[in-house]
């Protein structure tokens, strides 16, 4: 019996539910609080809060398993792309997403565009990506949990599923936000925990890689990847900050501009303190003490047990756990506005009030929650070629609409549906009916939606002229 | 900051954020053709970690340009 890491994970789950019903009280009648946390959010709070959404499972158990195996130059230039993307979203949408005071992503091209299409196919793709990047957190955390608490993986997955599913369903963008603090510290302390005892058992940063990659070369050369496979694994995740649902939406959390300029910056910080001295550190390690690992994705939990003390592999439990639930917690409400705020309020009830949407919004946690738990019981084989597709296909239809729509007069309703048409339909084609190298698909269907933008936009009825006047507005 | 050009006007800390990171990427990127390694890692492994600190301290450094530019006109607004 693993007394101490189920003790230890038992207080984390009753902390991250007690928040949910801490926060409860705040969301229960107002539509605000719910989906953006009365837009009340602070530096400190966002910035951990942003990191927590960006770093999933992946970037803890993940990321090791990548450098063990794809070599260090690889695993950096993918997690590059998702670091340089936060700036590059402080730079391009930061300002003005903040002042519309939208609630959802829908919500912005609903004030650009104007256009029903448009406002039902956006929330079906945010709910598709998201739905199947959920999946994958939760396939993460069963795995996670059998390995290190010896229980059967469906109920491993159902535990995990429904803390999150109550913490969210009942506390909204608040108890998310609050969680995502605490599972964000705990999870860049154990990174780093185990970071520094091994700099420290080895002599230091260049001593422990040097021995590595002396010992085992492939981790530091470019692997023999095409050029492309770097700079689409480099791109995918670069577009993320701008257009996916769960990190867009805490910019709307945040109280003013430039407490969301600062928290999209100092989460990358926080962010690249975790990946660079975690993967410099345990990917090393790792091929230093463990050099025929089977699974590589376990390296970073055999370190945890061979350097660290027992108590600390139960707050190890705790750490991943974190990692899954701060990502999946805000999945889950970016699906569910979707659904709620996007599709329920505008198409279906118009008229609902506040204290009706709150409770649509918590039905529907459950429902896609729940739907996700049954996928995730058996999931499918090609579930990391789904889940990168997912992000690929968020950057391939909304970024150019998004950033076109903020920043050019003549974007128009029929070029950036056009354009999300052309960027779906390409990226899919070109991932499921040709062998192009992994990760190059956008690279391909970007620049075909971007041209269909422009070309569309400059064939059709400008936009009308309230919608640019209130753009001229948010550049003043 | 508008104008009658089709673009909108950036503000200057932005538009230099997105400078720094574009000629970063490119240089990066053009480092992948050179076998150098520092400590057994490719340059550009290190570049590209390298990326991560830089990244948000490029955000960061323009934010601060732009607060003090914004300063800067309002004294001089006030002088005239």
């Amino acid at each position: 019996m693993k007394t101490i890491e189920f003790t230890l994970t038992l207080l984390y789950i009753i902390a991250c539910i007690g928040i949910g019903f801490w926060a409860n009280k705040k969301v229960s009648s107002s539509t605000s609080d719910y989906w953006v946390a009365g837009r009340q959010i602070g530096t400190f709070t966002n910035s951990w809060a942003l990191m927590a959404a960006l770093a999933s499972g992946g970037s803890v158990l993940g990321v090791m398993g990548l450098a063990y195996v794809q070599g260090i130059p690889y695993t950096f230039s993918m997690y590059a792309g998702a670091a340089a993307g936060f700036p590059l979203a402080s730079a391009l949408i930061a300002r003005q997403m903040r002042d519309l005071e939208l609630y959802t992503v829908t919500d912005f091209f609903r004030f650009r565009y104007k256009n029903k299409a448009i406002e039902l196919i956006v929330p079906l793709i945010i709910v598709i990506s998201m739905g199947t990047y959920i999946i994958a957190q939760m396939k993460a955390a069963g795995v996670t949990a059998v390995y290190l608490l010896g229980i059967p993986y469906n109920v491993a997955v159902s535990i995990t599923a429904l803390v999150f599913i109550i913490y969210v369903s009942i506390g909204g963008m608040w108890a998310i936000t609050l969680t995502d603090v605490l599972q964000g510290i705990l999870m860049v302390s154990m990174v780093l925990v185990l970071a520094v005892v091994l700099f420290f058992n080895f002599g230091g940063i260049t001593p422990l890689v040097a021995q590595a990659t002396a010992a085992h070369a492939d981790l530091g050369v470019v692997k023999a990847l095409s050029p492309a496979s770097y700079v689409g694994a480099f791109v995918v995740w670069f577009l993320a900050g701008c257009v996916s649902p769960h990190l867009v939406m805490r910019v709307f959390t945040t109280r003013d501009v430039k407490t969301a300029k600062l928290s999209l910056n100092y989460s990358v910080l926080i962010y690249a303190f975790m990946i660079v001295f975690g993967v410099l550190a345990i990917s090393s390690a790792g091929h230093i003490v463990l050099p025929n690992l089977k699974d590589p994705d376990t390296l970073f939990l055999e370190l945890i047990s061979m350097y660290l003390p027992r108590v600390i592999g139960g707050f190890a439990v705790a750490a991943v756990m974190a990692a899954v639930m701060s990502t999946t917690d805000a999945l889950l409400l970016a699906a569910s506005s979707a659904i709620t705020h996007d599709i329920y309020v505008k198409f279906i009830n118009p008229n609902a009030s506040e204290k009706t949407v709150v409770k649509v919004g918590l039905f529907s946690s459950w429902i896609i929650g729940l739907l996700a738990l049954l996928f995730a019981f058996n999931p499918p084989k090609l579930l990391t070629m789904l889940y990168t597709a997912a992000i690929g296909l968020l950057g391939s239809t909304l970024f150019v609409p998004v950033v076109l729509g903020i920043w050019w007069k003549k974007a128009t309703p029929q070029g950036a549906l056009w354009s999300i048409i052309v960027g779906g339909i390409s990226y899919c084609y070109l991932l499921w009916f040709t062998k192009m190298a992994a990760l190059t698909h956008i690279l391909a269907a970007l620049p075909l939606a971007f041209v269909t933008f422009v070309v569309v936009s400059l064939v059709t009825k400008q936009s009308d002229q309230e919608v640019i006047s209130r753009l001229e507005q948010l550049h003043q | 900051m508008s104008n009658n050009k089709s673009l909108y006007t950036m503000p200057k800390g932005d538009l230099y954020t997105l400078i720094c990171l574009l000629l970063y990427t490119i240089i990066t990127f053009v480092s992948l053709s050179t076998k150098a390694t520092f400590s057994g890692v490719a340059v550009f492994g290190w570049l590209m970690g390298l990326f991560m600190f830089a990244a948000p301290i490029f955000g960061l450094v323009c934010m601060k340009f732009d607060e003090y530019d914004q300063q800067q006109n309002k004294t001089s607004n006030i002088s005239k």
